[in-house]
């Protein structure tokens, strides 16, 4: 488990990490959102320890650099370009090895797992970002450690890479680790995240599960249709919801969920169609959610 | 220590930098005495000249070489940012910066050894000299301190490394120091001063007799200098790197 607790950042007069707390589950998947200039980045350097700040971050209850093998223990991907270009990934991954304490064969074995096996002793220079991302991979999972933090590991890789990593990672989460993912990509952390931590402006502006998140969007809504729309509508609106026409016999309805829509009903005996949840994209969850909280915009509406 | 000591010997043996280097070191003490040799061809050869041959002529090709593997010690982690990788692994930076000057002071020493042994053997073959010499004690000493100096250098450019954020600086810094400052301030106050200058005094501690350098004997304190130097420095990038954020330069 990751416990993150007031984590704070300034650079001179800007306030890049706001008294950032949340917990990083083991077993889940916690992705890491947040538009350009939020503080993702800075939090996760922040938690490692490699940049200077207020707050603390535990990990299994102790700090970064007070953890006897830390490679064992976190795993991490911040900046898949911090290579020596003349170095080959096997040698750099060996160097790692000897910091983790582990046989030059797992080096082997998780050049294998990213698929560098073929390239392993290319000189890192000249490999594509994809096959970059890869060997920062390689070197988080390395030690078979505890946690994952892994800063935009879908950058540069493919579809079908990404939806590698996507099977990757929800195995290693299946294996019981913290994984704890920063992404710009949403439609890909909708499919991948079990959790979400969304930043803007430095600060937290949202700490919940996937889909309670998409739940709670302007965006979602329930599809019903009925050939009492009239009747089911007067009902829905004395629950609560807004109802909406969209059709001689379908409603949508917002505000209130599929389930208590099919048990109203059910209650007075009025037949439905169709009933169905239609959640908002994360795209547009995310959207609303850090509407104002954008730090670089086009047009020079947001902060600059 | 000894997974940083192995995590860095494999950092440097992964480049081919390194071995370019090393090799420069061997390679010019070869050279230097084959050309002295086919010179001097079946010449009788003294302890001194020995010394002078398999130490003192390439100190300073030593030294360079090795703070330039030392000043790499950190001068690559912040080029390229692989300071980033070598923290997380090692996240105590004292620990970091007490592992890259002990490997470099090792990788320095061992790279003046195989030049000295090579030179060795190679005067052996190229000149006259009887085998008694080696039992003199002041030659061995000359060639101990020779290899002990080439490790302290490259300590210290890990240092002025760490606190310069690269390796070039940090080389230049060194050039400068010892073969500028130094020279001057010995120009301005006597040959005297040498006693308190880090490199002279390492020169008149390697030498075989105080006379062969000119620089007058080492004083009784000569011991202290360069290692006091050494801990300033190390002492300042200890501060520097605690405080400093892990960027690249």
């Amino acid at each position: 488990m990751i416990q993150a607790r007031g984590l704070t950042k300034r650079f001179g007069s800007t306030l890049a990490v706001d008294d950032l707390s949340f917990v990083v589950e083991p077993g889940k998947v916690t992705g890491f959102l947040g538009p350009n200039g939020a503080g993702k980045s800075t939090t996760l350097h922040l938690m490692l320890g490699l940049i200077r700040g207020g707050g603390r971050t535990l990990f299994d209850g102790r700090p970064y650099r007070e953890l006897a093998c830390p490679m064992r223990v976190v795993g991490a991907m911040l900046e898949a370009r911090a290579l020596h270009p003349r170095r080959s990934a096997r040698d750099h991954l060996r160097m790692l090895a000897a910091a983790a304490r582990v046989s030059d064969r797992r080096v082997d074995q998780v050049l294998d797992q990213v698929g560098l096996t073929p390239v392993a002793h290319r000189r890192a220079g000249g490999f594509s970002l994809g096959m970059t991302q890869r060997l920062g991979l390689a070197a988080a999972l390395l030690a078979e450690p505890r946690a994952l933090l892994l800063d935009e590991p879908a950058n540069g890789l493919d579809p079908h890479g990404v939806a590698w990593l996507r099977a990757l990672l929800r195995a290693q989460a299946a294996q019981g680790r913290a994984v704890l993912v920063s992404s710009h990509l949403l439609a890909e952390m909708q499919l991948l995240a079990d959790h979400l931590l969304v930043m803007g402006r430095g600060r937290l502006l949202a700490d919940e599960p996937t889909d309670r998140l998409l739940g709670r969007s302007r965006r979602s809504h329930v599809l019903v249709r009925s050939p009492d729309a009239d009747r089911l509508a007067e009902l829905l609106v004395a629950e609560g919801a807004t109802v909406q026409r969209s059709g001689a016999s379908e409603l949508t309805v917002l505000g209130i969920s599929a389930q208590v829509v099919g048990e109203l009903a059910h209650e007075h005996r009025l037949r439905l169609h169709e009933l169905a949840s239609r959640n908002a994209s994360l795209e547009a969850a995310f959207l609303e959610l850090v509407d104002g909280e954008v730090e670089y915009l086009q047009g020079g509406a947001g902060r600059q | 220590m000894t997974e940083l000591l192995v995590f860095e010997w494999r950092r440097m043996r992964s480049l081919r930098g390194t071995w370019v280097l090393l090799w420069l070191v061997v390679g010019f003490a070869l050279l230097a005495d084959l050309a002295v040799g086919l010179g001097k061809f079946r010449e009788p050869v003294d302890a001194e000249g020995v010394a002078f041959h398999v130490v003192q002529r390439d100190l300073i090709v030593r030294w360079l070489v090795a703070a330039a593997i030392g000043a790499q010690a950190f001068g690559h982690d912040f080029r390229y940012g692989t300071i980033r990788p070598t923290l997380l692994a090692f996240p105590r930076r004292r620990q970091v910066l007490a592992g890259k000057a002990v490997a470099s002071f090792l990788l320095g020493a061992a790279a003046a050894l195989a030049a000295s042994t090579a030179s060795m053997a190679l005067l052996l073959v190229l000149s006259t000299w009887d085998g008694s010499l080696l039992a003199d004690p002041r030659l061995w000493r000359s060639i101990a301190l020779g290899t002990v100096t080439a490790g302290l250098v490259p300590a210290l450019a890990v240092g002025l490394a760490a606190l310069a954020r690269g390796s070039g600086l940090a080389v230049v810094m060194i050039v400068l120091w010892g073969g500028v400052v130094e020279p001057l301030t010995i120009v301005g106050l006597g040959g005297g001063a040498a006693r308190v200058l880090p490199f002279l005094s390492l020169l008149q501690l390697t030498a075989y007799t105080p006379v062969s350098q000119d620089l007058g004997s080492p004083g009784p304190l000569a011991w202290t200098v360069f290692p006091l130097y050494l801990a300033a420095v190390l002492t300042a990038a200890t501060i520097a790197l605690a405080r400093q954020d892990a960027t690249t330069s």
